[in-house]
């Protein structure tokens, strides 16, 4: 059994993986197999940081061969080392399953001598838990870079989901804060696997991939602009067809490079990152309707009251006979309203106290709709603005010298 | 004000059904306890009558509503108090637009109403295939307790089922219900208040220990968002949480 110190190591040196969602796979359990994996993920436990626990994230080993600068694991860093071997992973998710603390294992690990010889193991570890241990859970695991791509594409045959980080949003970036990792060696796998995962597809195939491919990028330790995020968010999303992709907003864990900032990015920044990622993925967005390539998404309104204030002429939009993804478009209509409402006008016409009753946020949407051709909204921009704003309770504060502890801590997290 | 009560079960409520229409009188509240009602309010008590309740169900195998009688089946499974009140109206409802589907006439609040309460019991489902915590017992069975608001337990027995393969238990500590299940076969006993001793196994509290050691590790400290954690994971169900609980014994 792994003992305590071990297991604290490789969980801290894992934490700041973002992914921990479940989902996308209808794996089945075998005769005499522990565990299954439902389609739409479950989430097991929450933690202070309000992020959801899936998944049991640890890494195999934090000893790093890499010098990434904005990585805890970093080989310069003077951290505690520790590795876990693969029968007391294995023995590990098996234990922890039976209890239903997690959904299955998210694997990742530094790269310890080179990249062929990491990914080997963490293939060995996969093929274990499957093979022998007849786990049938779900399995997430971490792609080594660089690695060879016949390791690489038998892990697909086992695991659920598999994500290749692409760690920074340029080039140039990377050149800078990664040395050791180029644009290329991440994009590569990226690009055979998702070349996998259609073929398998194609044969109707459910056993490569069956979840599919993830990202993720850092925020804010270099000086790429939303609108390059965005579109290069975009582009991944066509190209590799990857399932998601994940923002982390940078934490600084390195205070001797003079590359990296020193505060950490708030958690605004990610958030309006994600709700743009969102507008992508299901509202109908495209990249270029949400922002300029060199803007920032703004900070007072989220991307989609931002669209909305831009286009007028597309509004007031008629709620008894707009088609859905118009709907999806005003905002305070998310996608619960929008299905209740496109339910509920079957039935009868629908008024402002329905679209109240459906809980639909009429204090954001009233100047964008007309019910029956009402209108209950202003024209005046300043008052619409006014409108959405509303929303945040908070008042912006300038900080004093003074200034209570909560308050000096609220800017340390970012939790404005 | 009129207050209908009835014995809480579901012919009962169709009888109380049966009677509003008879009577031509909409109730203002519909229960199965035994409240404090006003000086000058009319209380009835319905005594539930079989013929009444079948003729109001064979009245709503005509009604138009998707899957009245199922998800009223479902719907009784509420913990809420107002629950009785909810189904009621919604039934009746039903039936004035019989040859119309209210299930999703989300302009109705009865309508909307209805299609709440039975969402809130769904997420509790999907909520507890997470938040289930089984111990291991010395002899190798796995028992998991809860006190969940809503009366779940059988339905979330072939979740688990399908994916353990030792027998295992879901006790609702609140209702005294027991899930038991071997692998293969599993029943559902409906006890009276009793005690339950289970014997852990000798493992049992070092992987408790393992599973907190991670669960306070995968915590990103700078990130603090306790209102976040606690919308999502509510304090009420904290109590059965081994993470939540202290780290027990030397380790």
């Amino acid at each position: 059994m792994i003992d305590s110190e071990r297991l604290k190591i490789l969980t801290e040196s894992a934490k700041y993986d973002v992914s921990c969602s479940s989902s996308g796979s209808n794996r089945k359990n075998k005769p005499g197999g522990l565990g299954n994996a439902e389609y739409g993920g479950i989430c097991h436990s929450f933690t202070e940081d309000g992020r959801c626990i899936s998944l049991l994230k640890i890494l195999m080993t934090n000893k790093c061969a890499y010098d990434c600068q904005y990585c805890v694991n970093r080989r310069s860093n003077d951290v505690p080392r520790a590795e876990a071997t693969p029968d007391e992973i294995c023995e590990l998710v098996m234990n922890f399953y039976k209890r239903n603390y997690i959904e299955g294992l998210f694997l990742s690990s530094a790269i310890q001598v080179n990249p062929d010889n990491t990914m080997e193991k963490l293939l060995e570890i996969v093929k274990k838990l499957r093979k022998l241990y007849n786990f049938n859970g779900y399995i997430h695991l971490k792609g080594i870079p660089a690695a060879d791509n016949a390791l690489i594409k038998k892990a697909g045959e086992y695991v659920d989901r598999m994500s290749f980080n692409i760690e920074l949003p340029s080039e140039k970036s990377l050149k800078l804060l990664a040395p050791q990792k180029s644009k290329q060696a991440i994009l590569l796998p990226m690009g055979n696997m998702a070349e996998e995962y259609r073929q398998a597809k194609r044969l109707r195939s459910n056993n490569f991939l069956p979840a599919g491919q993830t990202t993720q990028m850092i925020v804010g330790a270099s000086p790429e602009s939303d609108g390059q995020i965005i579109r290069l968010t975009q582009a991944l999303y066509k190209k590799y067809t990857l399932k998601r992709v994940y923002y982390s907003s940078y934490v600084p864990t390195n205070y001797s490079n003079s590359a990296l900032p020193v505060l950490p990015v708030g958690l605004l920044r990610e958030h309006r990152l994600y709700q743009a990622d969102w507008l992508l993925r299901f509202y109908g967005f495209s990249a270029e309707e949400i922002l300029d390539e060199n803007e920032n998404l703004s900070e007072e309104f989220d991307p989609k009251c931002g669209w909305a204030l831009r286009h007028p002429e597309f509004f007031p939009v008629e709620i008894n006979s707009a088609p859905p993804e118009i709907l999806l478009r005003v905002p305070g209509i998310g996608f619960k309203s929008a299905y209740k409402i496109v339910q509920a006008r079957k039935f009868c016409r629908l008024d402002f106290s329905s679209l109240a009753k459906m809980r639909v946020v009429l204090k954001r949407a009233k100047s964008f709709i007309t019910c029956s051709g009402k209108f209950f909204g202003t024209d005046n921009p300043a008052l619409i603005r006014k409108s959405l704003l509303l929303e945040n309770n908070a008042e912006p504060q300038q900080l004093s010298l003074f200034s209570t502890g909560e308050i000096s801590t609220s800017i340390i997290s970012g939790q404005l | 004000m009129i207050t209908y009560f009835f014995d809480g079960t579901k012919n009962g409520l169709f009888t109380c059904v049966f009677e509003s229409f008879y009577k031509k009188e909409i109730p203002d509240n519909v229960t199965d306890d035994n409240c404090q009602t006003g000086f000058f309010d009319t209380n009835k008590t319905i005594a539930t009558d079989k013929e009444k309740a079948e003729r109001v169900i064979a009245c709503l195998r005509k009604c138009k509503t998707a899957n009245i009688l199922s998800t009223v089946t479902y719907a009784f499974r509420s913990g809420e108090k107002n629950k009785f009140n909810v189904i009621f109206n919604y039934v009746r409802k039903a039936v004035e637009y019989k040859n119309n589907d209210i299930s999703t006439a989300f302009s109705l609040s009865e309508s909307l109403a209805f299609s709440d309460l039975s969402k809130r019991i769904g997420t509790e489902i999907h909520r507890f295939k997470g938040f289930l915590r089984f111990m291991e017992s010395e002899d190798g069975y796995y028992y998991a307790c809860f006190e969940p608001d809503n009366d779940i337990t059988d339905i979330l027995v072939p979740h688990f089922k399908a994916r353990l393969k030792s027998p295992f238990v879901i006790h609702d500590v609140k209702r005294n219900i027991i899930a038991l299940c071997n692998g293969s076969d599993f029943k559902i006993i409906r006890s009276p208040a009793r005690n339950v001793t289970v014997y852990l196994s000798e493992d049992e509290q070092k992987f408790q220990n393992l599973w907190k050691t991670y669960y306070n590790g995968i915590n990103i400290k700078e990130r603090k968002n306790t209102r976040s954690m606690r919308a999502f994971l509510p304090e009420r169900y904290w109590k059965y949480l081994s993470e939540k609980q202290e780290i027990i014994g030397d380790f």
